[in-house]
């Protein structure tokens, strides 16, 4: 299972689930699948997340399991 | 998102291939005799059946209608994600961005794998009289669809 901070960074920077992912062109519930780890997005869609949360995609993902730096 | 047409499309489905099942039925239990020459057959029906298929043709209009009035408002309200209700590829794909694909696919992974078994199985049928073969194969078209549903659905809902 892929792990992420998406939930917590997009807290952090007041985005709501609609608005991250019209930044990132997605539907929300895409949004809502990524953070509950239900969905791996590729890495296109991981790159534009990084970007809008100001963030690495190695900081952003991890797998389950692995140390998160 | 319950509420979009591309969600609720196999229920229309449904709804439409009972429609015509409750017509093709009927006519297959009655008797039906056709005119040399030309292309005029009479339909000799008793009461019931003949409820039946009126209901059926009811069914299938009304549902024809609706889905048409359904597509016109649905690309009414979302002209980036329009329906083309003359194209072969089913409205019921949801392809707004990779997870929807990826749902889409698996939906439609579920809906090959049950006719690559029920096909095979079918081609027996033709052992059947008519009305079997006729039932059979709604009851097919019913399944698939409801396959397909439930696997949305159960994304759309989490």
């Amino acid at each position: 299972m892929l792990n992420n901070r998406v939930k917590e960074l997009r807290a952090r920077y007041g985005f709501s689930q609609s608005e991250l992912g019209a930044r990132v062109n997605v539907t929300r519930q895409t949004i809502g699948f990524i953070e509950k780890g239900s969905f791996s997005p590729s890495i296109t869609l991981s790159l534009k997340l990084a970007k809008e949360l100001k963030t690495t995609v190695d900081e952003l993902f991890w797998l389950e399991g692995d140390e998160e730096e | 998102m319950t509420k979009d047409l591309r969600v609720q499309m196999p229920l229309w489905n449904i709804a439409a291939i009972v429609g015509l099942g409750a017509i093709i039925i009927p006519m297959l239990l009655s008797e039906i005799r056709w005119f040399d020459k030309d292309l005029i057959f009479s339909l000799k029906m008793d009461y019931i059946l003949g409820l039946i298929s009126l209901c059926g043709i009811f069914l299938f209009v009304v549902t024809c209608i609706l889905v048409i009035l359904k597509t016109i408002q649905f690309n009414k309200e979302n002209p980036n994600l329009k329906m083309n209700m003359f194209s072969l590829t089913p409205g019921e794909y949801i392809e707004d961005d990779e997870m929807f694909r990826q749902v889409t696919n698996n939906a439609t992974r579920k809906v090959y794998t049950f006719l690559s078994c029920a096909i095979p199985i079918l081609t027996i049928a033709v052992f059947l009289p008519k009305i079997w073969i006729a039932f059979l194969l709604i009851l097919v078209v019913i399944i698939q669809n409801l396959i397909y549903y439930v696997e949305i659905r159960k994304y759309i809902l989490n």
